[in-house]
């Protein structure tokens, strides 16, 4: 019983991650893949079957088996891929950040409502099991009143150019650090002010923002694109009853170190899940639960859409000096 | 044998302080004031050195004070050891106010006398190796900086503004400040600051994040929170730096070297330190520039007024909620 088709837009880094795992969930399956560059969308299909594989978006569009279309090009292109699907009846779960500007989410906004169609932004922060524990326990006063949060989220220079030119990515703000934004949203609240500062140098894009929520909370965000010590993420909530700290670095349940110095690393996950746990399974079951209407999505479009709000305003807010209201 | 006092034994940093000049071959702690005659004399039998009665008696049988009462105190008790010629070592913040710092520095420059802040962190091996590589290029060049310095509240004094001068911001910005501002060898331009009254209800702010923008470009966040749970955290609190160079990043978490007691009888968990101390640092500092008249790396009355005008523009920027420019009076010493 194949009841969700999924369609995948844009083979790349995370369209092929988030294929893997829509063929683990039951019922659904990946039945069509699009990408514009010669060879990407057969090379990612041939993994699944007889998944179709095409190099336009139209064609994708066309095929009457997707009925969910993944999207996952590169972000200054979110739009246009998911009005085009929203247009075509399909469901629409739609990498982060939702898009650049306003106005792109408005119009996404407003065509998968105009269609009746589920519409989801991948947050996958909040499937993260740290993360989801960390709101779990707060919705259940484990710290009191929350007072200040602090986060961090640090990983290499983005290996693929287009993330390089802000008027694609958005920078590191709008491309990393929004994981952050939509977490501290989803625990405080909305944002109504934003401080921050971007520094950038070749290879390196590091932010600080220093963020007000309307409920008082105050948090402080921290966004790495160049870490040279790998990927990690960090945060804590401090609560008039106490303290929720959390650092992927100390968490880590395997380290592998090779004897000889330059030999090939031990490939190993750090923090490894079982499958049913991983954070990109269960946010595609959600969505799938979503499509079939037996819980609400994940992540509210307003939602999505505030966070892409916040991180325009800190983007503003380094360019201008000043802070700015939300 | 150089003969210090203690004016003021309010702030907690004066045992630490007592106990680093009574370490000291070269120095000796020969007594201590303070207005509270009950703190005085606990004090001075804590410290086991003489109580004296008031800061004359006390200032005309010293070499040099280290001043350490509540913050508001310090510019009187500052201006009584000037008078008396005494030089000084005051605990930070240096004054609650930029006017009150910049009297200060006025007052033992009119006196010939040398005022010193007690930025112990400076002293931190950490800090120096950080510091140095710093000033080495070896990090490349410097463009951020996340620091904190968060804490247990103080609670006491610490929390009644008309003697500290204000809670969190006023007390936890300025050693940070003060270490950047030696990393970095600019002064601040700008500081934008959130802050509030959040973890203990009271008129004092206990959160805070101070931004801070240098006349060099860079620019640098400190968390001076009062978060860390008084009962289970498993230190004081924290000095960190992130400090991001476009050759390196380097993490310092000063307070790092520590072991872990799984405390049985308390009911806690705790880190218990062996990091060299900091204090000892810049006691023995201060007592080496008593005798040589060589400063080393103590830190100024100008030094200390810096980062209480940064303080200043962070409760501005509080309650403006825009960016505040850093107003700077001139500094003499
Ligand atoms: N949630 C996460 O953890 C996460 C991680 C990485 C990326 N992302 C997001 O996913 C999106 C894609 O990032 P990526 O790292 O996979 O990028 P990528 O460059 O690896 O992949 C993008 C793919 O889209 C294809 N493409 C470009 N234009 C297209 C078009 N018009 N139609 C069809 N295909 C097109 C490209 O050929 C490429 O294969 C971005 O929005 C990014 O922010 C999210």
């Amino acid at each position: 019983m194949q009841t969700i088709g999924i369609g995948i837009v844009g083979a790349g880094n995370i369209g092929s991650r988030h294929a893997r795992f829509w063929a683990q969930v039951e019922g659904a399956g990946v039945v069509a893949v699009a990408d514009t560059h010669p060879g990407a969308s057969e090379n990612l299909a041939v993994l699944y079957g007889d998944a179709r594989a095409y190099q336009t978006v139209a064609e994708l569009l066309a095929n009457p088996n997707v009925t969910v279309v993944h999207v996952c090009v590169p972000t200054h292109l979110h739009r246009e891929i998911a009005v085009a699907a929203a247009n075509a009846g399909k469901h629409v779960l739609c990498e982060k950040p939702m898009a650049l500007t306003l106005s792109d989410c408005d119009a996404i906004i407003a065509a998968t409502a105009q269609a009746g169609v589920c519409f989801s932004v991948g947050h996958v922060t909040r499937f993260f099991p740290e993360y989801a524990l960390a709101k779990a326990r707060l919705d259940a006063g484990a710290v009191g009143t929350p007072t200040i949060a602090r986060t961090r989220r640090a990983g290499a220079f983005p290996r693929t150019a287009w993330f390089a030119d802000t008027a694609q990515s958005g920078g590191v703000v709008a491309d990393l650090t929004v994981h952050d934004l939509d977490f501290l949203q989803w625990c405080f609240g909305k944002i109504i002010r934003v401080y921050a500062k971007i520094a950038a140098s070749p290879g390196f894009e590091y932010a600080l923002l220093t963020l007000r929520h309307e409920s008082g909370v105050i948090s402080h965000a921290e966004g790495v694109w160049g870490e040279p010590t790998g990927f990690h993420t960090a945060f804590e909530i401090a609560g008039t009853a106490g303290l929720f700290t959390h650092d992927s670095r100390a968490a880590r349940a395997l380290v592998a170190s090779v004897r000889q110095p330059g030999d090939t690393p031990v490939a190993l996950m750090n923090a490894p899940l079982a499958p049913s746990d991983d954070p990109y399974f269960r946010q595609v079951r959600a969505f799938a639960d979503a499509v079939r209407g037996v819980a609400p999505v994940a992540v509210s479009p307003a939602d999505a859409r505030s966070a892409v709000a916040v991180a325009l305003a800190a983007i503003e807010s380094a360019y201008t000096g000043n802070a700015v209201e939300i | 044998m150089l003969k210090i006092g203690i004016l003021g034994t309010a702030h907690g940093h004066a045992d630490s302080y007592a106990e680093e000049v009574n370490a000291h071959p070269g120095a000796e702690l020969i007594g201590v004031w303070d207005d509270n005659a009950e703190r005085r004399e606990a004090s001075a039998s804590k410290y086991g050195t003489a109580a004296f009665d008031t800061v004359d008696a006390l200032c005309t049988a010293t070499d040099a004070v280290i001043v350490c009462s509540e913050n508001v105190y310090h510019r009187t008790l500052t201006e009584t050891a000037a008078r008396h010629g005494k030089p000084m070592l005051c605990e930070k913040p240096l004054a609650t106010t930029p006017t009150d710092a910049h009297a200060m520095i006025t007052d033992c420059e009119a006196a010939g006398v040398s005022l010193f802040t007690a930025f112990p962190c400076r002293f931190s091996p950490a800090f120096v190796a950080l510091r140095d590589a710093a000033h080495r290029g070896d990090l490349g060049e410097i463009l951020a900086v996340r620091g904190t310095n968060r804490g247990k509240c103080p609670f006491g004094w610490f929390v009644d503004t008309k003697l500290s001068g204000g809670g969190a911001v006023m007390d936890h910005t300025v050693h940070v400040a003060d270490l950047l501002r030696v990393l970095l060898r600019s002064e601040v331009s700008t500081v934008f600051c959130e802050a509030d009254n959040r973890m203990f209800s009271g008129d004092f702010d206990d959160t805070g994040i101070v931004n801070l923008t240098f006349e060099s470009g860079v620019f640098a966040t400190i968390d001076c929170s009062w978060s860390r749970p008084a009962q289970t955290f498993p230190t004081w609190g924290d000095v960190t730096l992130g400090v991001q160079g476009t050759r390196a990043s380097v993490e310092m978490d000063m307070l790092a070297q520590g072991a872990t007691l799984y405390n049985e009888g308390a009911a806690r968990i705790q880190t218990l330190g062996y990091g060299s101390g900091i204090d000892g640092g810049m006691v023995a500092a201060f007592i080496h520039a008593m005798q040589t008249g060589e400063p080393g790396d103590l830190a100024t009355g100008t030094d200390g007024l810096r980062t209480v005008e940064i303080v200043a523009a962070a409760y501005e920027s509080v309650r403006t909620h825009q960016p505040v420019v850093v107003k700077r009076l001139s500094g003499m010493m």
